[in-house]
């Protein structure tokens, strides 16, 4: 097959990998990614060796790269972007094989390598620009620790059936039994081992296990988010109030795609290590997924997006006002369940998306820093 | 000028029916989940050029296909890929498609004929937005202006496709 055809085939295949990947057939996937990659492979290292010109060889390379990371092989995957790298590749796309890189890194960094974690404990890796190798921007680690904490607190009170608590703090014997505990970081990305309860025995809630059905309970639909996957998480978390909330948490987990490209968590079940790579990017977890899209298609004329400092109002009406950086004040509703979300952003400059209900009124659809 | 949105799986040279059924289903969800008729609904596309479209298509909209298409974050983006490449063939002077594989799919190049892969192509960015506004489309088209003014040095020409469904309009222009 000349290089042409060898490219065909594995694009061809690659449809189809990812055609199964869509419809949820990963090990079928996982072989025809393997299959397609070995043409890809061998298109590329034919470009290379002909000196075929770029940009053909760096994209076929990059191609490659792609299929082996979805065939799980890093290791092939490395190698690649090596070559592609010490050619002269456009430096857009040298740009794209250093974020596989990176991403290629972050799966070894998922793994344990000797860690060991126990069935109340997960690790969470934090990769990206704003991360050294075992040195983070603190705002970056801290931030998705808090988040994640209230990610467990709000599990809890979920699954032992308690309504969603707008406001007050969590109870004491809740906060003693489930509050994270967190290892000192190790270098890679960044990663920790959390803890759910200290060491001392953990109370028992009627109807309900203990710590690991939490931490199972956050993985799974972690991933369903990731996986875009809300009708099932939907049915999973079927009290709308603690829905939105946990959607709205797990985005300020995200990766935002400029400090942070990825977060991944690990746990181990049966002996077997478990990961779930959080790579789907903060703004494409969207606010329609919360909001009533009637409504929103109803009020596409009262959208509006503004910016400025976000403060309390009135914390018994879910009220909280935005000051503009022109002195104009506006006050912003904050649906049930998104007040974990907003509280973290008091005192700082923040971009809202919302519907403006009266004049100067909005309600919150979207809300991240400015 | 109609669009027929059948067409991206119908013999478009670099473009499998498999590869190219699959952007048509996301498409078609798209579509009809913002109530738009199959027999003719207006694209408004402006950029480059300023043009009306109507769109048509087969509606095989049903229930097992809005399942399968819960993702709507994943079928708007696999839909705006199919009508920016529609709208690449209808509003540019090339032919062919051609792809590389990325993490999550593919990237897409638009070329004159069958010469060297990716020689003489221009790569074509595509994003999608299920509901906005026009000024949500314009971010989006400034926000992949910015990720590919490193190219310019190194002749990778990049055309910019943002596609929104709920009017629908499009941005379709070379990056300036």
């Amino acid at each position: 097959m000349n290089l042409q055809d060898l490219h065909i085939k594995a694009i061809s295949i690659a449809d189809e990998a990812f055609i199964k990947k869509f419809n949820g057939k990963l090990d079928d996937a996982k072989l025809l990614f393997k299959k397609a990659f070995r043409f890809e492979k061998e298109a590329a290292l034919v470009a290379q060796k002909k000196n075929i010109g770029e940009p053909t060889i760096s994209v076929l390379l990059k191609s490659a790269v792609s299929l082996a990371i979805n065939a799980e092989e890093f290791r092939e995957g490395e190698k690649l972007i090596s070559i592609a790298l010490y050619g002269d590749p456009p430096f857009e796309i040298a740009e794209e094989l250093r974020n596989l890189l990176e991403e290629i890194y972050f799966q070894r960094h998922l793994q344990l390598k000797g860690v060991t974690l126990n069935p109340s404990e997960l690790q969470l890796v934090i990769a990206g620009r704003g991360i050294g190798y075992g040195m983070a921007k603190s705002v970056e680690v801290f931030d998705r620790i808090n988040i994640f904490e209230k990610i467990t607190l709000r599990t809890f009170e979920r699954k032992t059936g308690k309504p969603f608590r707008e406001k007050g703090n969590v109870a004491k014997e809740i906060k003693m039994n489930f509050q994270p505990y967190l290892s000192v970081p190790r270098a890679a990305s960044i990663a920790f081992t959390i803890r759910l309860g200290g060491n001392y025995e953990q109370l028992k809630f009627s109807g309900f296990e203990n710590s690991i059905e939490i931490i199972d309970d956050i993985v799974d639909n972690i991933s369903l988010v990731n996986q875009g996957d809300f009708i099932t998480l939907k049915e999973k978390i079927k009290d709308e109030v603690y829905f939105k909330n946990f959607v709205g948490l797990s985005k300020e987990l995200a990766p935002d795609g400029k400090e942070i490209n990825l977060v991944g968590l690990t746990i181990t079940r049966n002996g077997k290590e478990k990961n779930v790579q959080f790579t789907r990017m903060r703004n494409d977890i969207n606010s329609s997924v919360f909001i009533d899209e009637t409504e929103l298609n109803q009020n596409e004329n009262k959208r509006i997006d503004i910016a400025g400092r976000l403060s309390a109002a009135d914390e018994d009406k879910s009220n909280i006002r935005l000051t503009l950086d022109n002195g104009v004040k506006y006050s912003v509703t904050v649906p049930e369940g998104l007040g974990d979300i907003v509280k973290k952003y008091w005192g700082e400059q923040v971009k809202i998306s919302g519907i403006e209900i009266k004049n100067r009124v909005v309600k919150l659809l979207s809300l991240d820093p400015a | 000028m109609t669009i027929n949105i059948n067409d991206i799986y119908q013999g478009l040279p670099g473009l499998s029916t498999t590869s190219g059924k699959h952007l048509f289903e996301a498409c078609i969800v798209c579509l009809t989940r913002q109530n738009h008729n199959s027999n003719g609904t207006k694209l408004s596309v402006y950029g480059d050029k300023q043009i009306d479209f109507t769109l048509t298509w087969d509606n095989i909209f049903d229930e097992q296909l809005d399942r399968t298409w819960a993702d709507q974050f994943y079928a708007t983006e696999h839909g705006a890929v199919c009508l920016a490449i529609l709208l690449a063939l209808k509003l540019t002077d090339y032919t062919i498609i051609e792809k590389s594989a990325r993490k999550n799919g593919f990237d897409y190049w638009l070329g004159q004929k069958e010469d060297i892969l990716f020689q003489k192509k221009a790569r074509l960015e595509i994003s999608g937005i299920f509901s906005g506004t026009e000024k949500d489309v314009n971010a989006r088209y400034k926000v992949k202006v910015k990720q590919t003014n490193q190219s310019d040095t190194l002749n990778l020409t990049d055309y910019i496709g943002i596609v929104e469904f709920s009017k629908p309009i499009a941005n379709f222009g070379t990056k300036k």
